[in-house]
């Protein structure tokens, strides 16, 4: 009796176990919003660029690998500034390789929900810090900037924001209030020298 | 009719059969108030250990018992205080036993056939009966579990209630609804029991891992949830209750359905939906904290005297708002939203779930069946299937806007057998458990998988004894194995992976190299002991002594294992370590109790010693994209936990009753002396209630509930260089708040509809004077202030 109570259970585990076995690997995850490379280029009055990169080749959400590369002097003056975002972990012919085309897309009545704050950390100083792009409502986007640099030595900090206020008191002007959530906040080492 | 409602052990007939045992005493058992006859009482004769029930007249018949030989009957009701009368009788006799009738006064049908059944006898259990869970009807589990000393919760927000049992939670304590062991996640510190409070006809908490029929595992304790027992009778009730809540500008409405018949069918189907929309403190609006619960269960059953079958199904669905202020991408903006004294988002009401928020469906298909046989003992089999689907939505961006961070499904089967068998004096229970669980992790998410891909077979084989030596001592002893295997699926990141030191220790364990991870396929293997040992000692006719000595094991959860990544729901990076042991606690448990008719009086004290606990602990930060972020990481240690939970109650006459509960639990990392992180701090709940049931079974209470600060946590502060401001500031993520006295006040009156039907109307007002307030164990403390006062108006039918 007892040993008939005990193997039922066990024929219907063993039913339910070996129903469930498939030995699929299971695929890896494509990972969305990945931003692996950040490269700022500043260019001077007479077309010189400047490339400053970040980089997280295997995006392992760390700085185990990570870290800045490229340029780290220029000499004072003038610069337009542009930012872009790669995601490296996709081809290079992907849709969504460049990431700032996505940060670029505009929502509901033409808002673009991002904007990018600059700034010059420690002895960096950087004059005339100007927006050089906008959304239909007129509200600064800011992967397009400009700036004149002062001999220093210091970091220069670039910061995007997803869902910021817009229109609150002095923005974007001042820094960042803190609404909304910081998708890049970088601060590449830079010195400016005078010429 | 009579055969069912006659129930008597073969074996008390065996003990006395040399006598000339043969008289019977029958007679009625009366409610004291009203003189009415309470059907399924129970009268248990200690000596004989005869045990019957009184038929739906409230009639009883004992036979088989010997002439001038002195027994003690003890009558019990699930709605009365238990009794024992001493009797001797020379013939036939009739005899008439009285009972206090205390509970669900105008309820006209009695909903419990028989009691509830005892889960170990040298742990005291607490019980929260139904009275006190259609007070939390539009609550959770957890608020309810609150109400008893040495329970505590943790929070996030007013939805996500965890139940925290003399400082331990999550996977070290079970959570049993409906004889099933709950598979939902319950890991996760924000991942709240998915069991709807209104499905729940009694909860049972046991402070031990000593009820080894249920898991080895239970480091902290067990919650047993049990459905609502059915009388064998031709019937056909129910009951709905409603709430109106004015903080969250919402409520809950619950129904159920019961029809019985009396050859022992019965089928319960029972409904519950709730809706709030955005909660308040004492001075704003909590911005995204609304929640909508829809929940249904239903249950089918035969019960006879020595079979039965019962197939039970239901299905939980919440999705719970997370505040939107405590969302924090990285440490310095952790730094702002903690820094600022309100929250740095707040909108107008609304009872709109917006992102972040959780989306969670559990569905429990159970059947189980019991037989009695005469040289086994009663056999009980149940398989059970559960379905856990958690969506955890977060801000993201563009295209990725509605896609979940988090989409997980566990699947579980398990299968039991018991049996139990009862001798003179001894009681054994023994039984075999298997379960197959499989988690599926989806990879659409677009965001690394928190947890892997797993298979996890269980198998569990216990045996429990219970002896009753004499009329004073009782002993339980129990031992349990468990046999846990995990087959997971887990990818690395190349970096990380040697960053671990993996690489060299499990470079086997790769199945795949891709460009920038590894797949790899761990296979870890467990096997977990756990014993219990305890007394249970009659001091005097009202006082007794509980002693019980536990050991648990418990396997690390996946979470502690694989997590190796950020963690998006609380912006941090949690490393886990694919190296772990097993935890093994060792819980002293001693229960003092007395009871007297004026004075009722319990205090609990215990010492938890647990090898290789596991614990998570910031180790520094890391420099991403994002900015810094926390990292914190897992790491065993030997730790031990000890306290006392007090309880009293004084009755100053019939009307006036003082209640007061005490509850104390320190927690330290041994070696270091290091205080271990969110232990609830001291609280004490004072209540002084009155009651009249002359005028319409008014009852009044005045609960004052004090948290202590806790004065001893680990100090786990970061210095965090924010560049943009180019400061260096402390992330306070440590210091406890203050300590914070509420006040609560409930009333009730019952009212008689029509000869069936009865209403119950109450109202409560919580945190009476609006008190602004942190509590230390709700993880949304850093953002907001925990919530202000709230209406609730409760109304119950009975029909």
């Amino acid at each position: 009796m007892k040993k008939q109570i005990l193997l039922f259970p066990m024929l219907i585990l063993s039913l339910v176990f070996t129903g469930c076995s498939d030995d699929d690997d299971p695929a890896p995850v494509e990972e969305l919003e990945v931003i692996t490379t950040v490269v700022v280029t500043l260019t001077d009055t007479n077309n010189v660029e400047y490339e400053m990169r970040w980089e997280d080749p295997d995006y392992a959400v760390g700085n185990i690998t990570a870290g800045y590369s490229g340029v780290t002097s220029i000499p004072e003056g003038f610069y337009s500034g542009e930012i872009q975002l790669y995601n490296n972990t996709l081809p290079i012919d992907d849709e969504e390789y460049i990431v700032t085309n996505e940060i670029l897309e505009a929502g509901e009545g033409g808002d673009i929900d991002h904007l990018f704050f600059y700034s010059g950390l420690g002895g960096l100083v950087l004059n005339s810090l100007a927006y050089e792009d906008s959304d239909v409502n007129g509200d600064p986007i800011g992967q397009q900037f400009s700036l004149v640099g002062v001999a220093g030595t210091g970091e220069l900090s670039v910061m995007l924001v997803h869902e910021p206020e817009k229109d609150a008191d002095g923005m974007p002007d001042d820094v960042w209030n803190g609404v909304g959530d910081d998708e890049v906040n970088l601060q590449f080492p830079l010195t400016i020298s005078t010429q | 009719m009579r055969t069912h409602a006659l129930v008597v052990l073969l074996l008390a007939q065996l003990t006395t059969a040399s006598q000339n045992c043969s008289l019977t005493l029958s007679g009625k058992v009366i409610d004291l108030h009203d003189g009415s006859l309470l059907s399924g009482a129970t009268l248990v004769v200690a000596e004989t250990e005869t045990v019957v029930q009184t038929s739906l007249d409230g009639v009883y018949s004992i036979s088989n018992l010997c002439p001038n030989t002195s027994y003690s009957i003890k009558v019990l009701h699930s709605s009365c205080t238990p009794k024992t009368f001493s009797l001797k009788i020379s013939g036939d006799s009739v005899r008439d036993f009285k009972l206090e009738h205390h509970l669900e006064e105008l309820n006209e049908i009695i909903l419990e056939g028989k009691a509830y059944e005892n889960k170990t006898t040298t742990v005291l259990e607490k019980n929260i009966n139904q009275e006190t869970l259609e007070q939390y009807s539009a609550g959770t589990l957890g608020d309810a579990l609150n109400s008893l000393s040495g329970v505590s919760s943790l929070n996030k927000g007013n939805g996500i209630v965890k139940p925290i049992i003399n400082g331990l939670h999550s996977s070290r304590i079970i959570m049993i609804n409906n004889g099933v062991r709950m598979q939902d996640q319950e890991w996760g510190k924000e991942h709240a029991p998915n069991i709807d409070i209104n499905s729940v006809g009694r909860l049972t908490l046991v402070k031990s891992a000593s009820a080894l029929q249920y898991g080895g595992d239970a480091m902290g304790g067990i919650i047993i949830a049990e459905g609502l027992k059915t009388a064998i009778k031709d019937s056909l009730y129910g009951k709905t209750i409603g709430t109106a809540a004015s903080n969250g500008r919402g409520g809950g409405v619950t129904s159920q359905l019961t029809k019985s018949f009396k050859n022992g069918w019965y089928s319960t189907v029972q409904g519950t939906l709730k809706r709030f929309g955005d909660v308040e403190s004492a001075d704003y609006i909590l911005s995204n904290t609304a929640l909508m619960e829809k929940d249904l269960s239903f249950r089918l059953g035969l019960n006879r005297f020595d079979y039965g079958l019962e197939g039970y199904y239901s299905y939980y669905n919440t999705t719970i708002g997370i505040l939107r202020s405590a969302h924090a991408a990285n440490a310095s903006s952790q730094i702002r939203a903690i820094n600022s004294n309100e929250p740095l988002i707040i909108r107008n009401f609304t009872y709109d779930i917006e992102y972040p928020n959780q989306d969670v469906k559990h569905q429990l298909a159970r059947i189980k069946g019991f037989k009695n046989f005469e040289s086994l003992g009663k056999v009980n089999f149940q398989y059970d299937y559960q379905k856990n689907k958690r969506l955890e939505y977060d801000i993201r961006r563009g295209n990725d806007r509605d896609t979940p961070a988090l989409d997980l499904e566990l699947d579980t089967h398990t299968v039991l057998v018991d049996v139990k068998k009862a001798y003179d004096a001894l009681e054994l229970k023994y039984g075999i458990m298997g379960r197959f669980q499989t988690n599926f992790a989806n990879p659409d998410t677009g965001i690394r998988r928190l947890i892997p891909d797993y298979d996890k077979y269980d198998y569990g084989v216990y045996l429990i004894g219970d002896y009753k030596i004499n009329d004073k001592w009782q002993v339980e002893s129990g031992i349990r194995f468990d046999y846990s295997f995990i087959d997971a699926f887990k990818y690395y990141k190349n970096s990380v992976w040697i960053e671990r030191g993996y690489d060299l220790l499990f470079p086997d364990i790769v199945v795949n190299e891709l460009s920038t991870q590894l797949l790899t396929n761990p296979k870890l293997e467990f096997n977990n002991l756990s014993a219990t040992l305890g007394f249970n000692y009659n001091i005097s006719e009202n006082s007794s002594l509980f002693f019980n000595q536990s050991m648990a094991s418990r396997a690390p959860n996946p979470s502690e294992l694989f997590s190796d990544g950020l963690h998006h729901a609380i912006a941090r990076i949690e490393l886990g370590d694919l190296r772990f042991k097993s935890e093994i606690g060792h819980k002293t448990d001693l229960t003092y109790r007395f009871e007297s008719e004026r004075f009722n009086f319990s205090v609990n004290p215990f010492h938890n010693l647990i090898q290789d606990f596991i614990l998570i602990e910031p180790i520094g930060l890391r420099e991403t994209i994002r900015g810094n972020f926390q990292v914190w990481e897992y790491r065993q240690t030997e730790v031990q936990l000890f306290g006392v939970d007090i309880d009293a109650s004084y009755n100053l006459n019939k009307a006036l009753k003082f209640t007061h509960q005490l509850s104390l639990v320190k927690g330290y990392e041994r070696g270091n002396n290091l205080p271990l992180i969110n232990m609830p701090p001291v609280n004490t709940k004072n209540q002084i209630s009155y009651s009249n049931q002359k005028l319409n079974n008014l009852k009044l209470s005045l609960e004052s509930e004090y948290v202590f600060a806790q004065n001893e946590y680990p100090d786990n502060n970061f210095e965090v260089y924010i560049p943009v401001l180019e400061t260096t500031e402390t992330l306070d993520i440590s210091t406890p708040p203050n300590a914070y006295h509420l006040l609560k006040l409930n009333g009730s009156m019952d009212f008689k509809v029509s000869k069936t039907a009865a209403l119950k109307v109450g109202l409560e007002v919580t945190n009476l004077l609006n008190t602004s307030y942190r509590s230390y164990l709700n993880l949304l403390r850093y953002y907001a202030d925990d919530l202000g006062r709230n209406f609730l108006l409760n109304l119950k039918l009975n029909y």
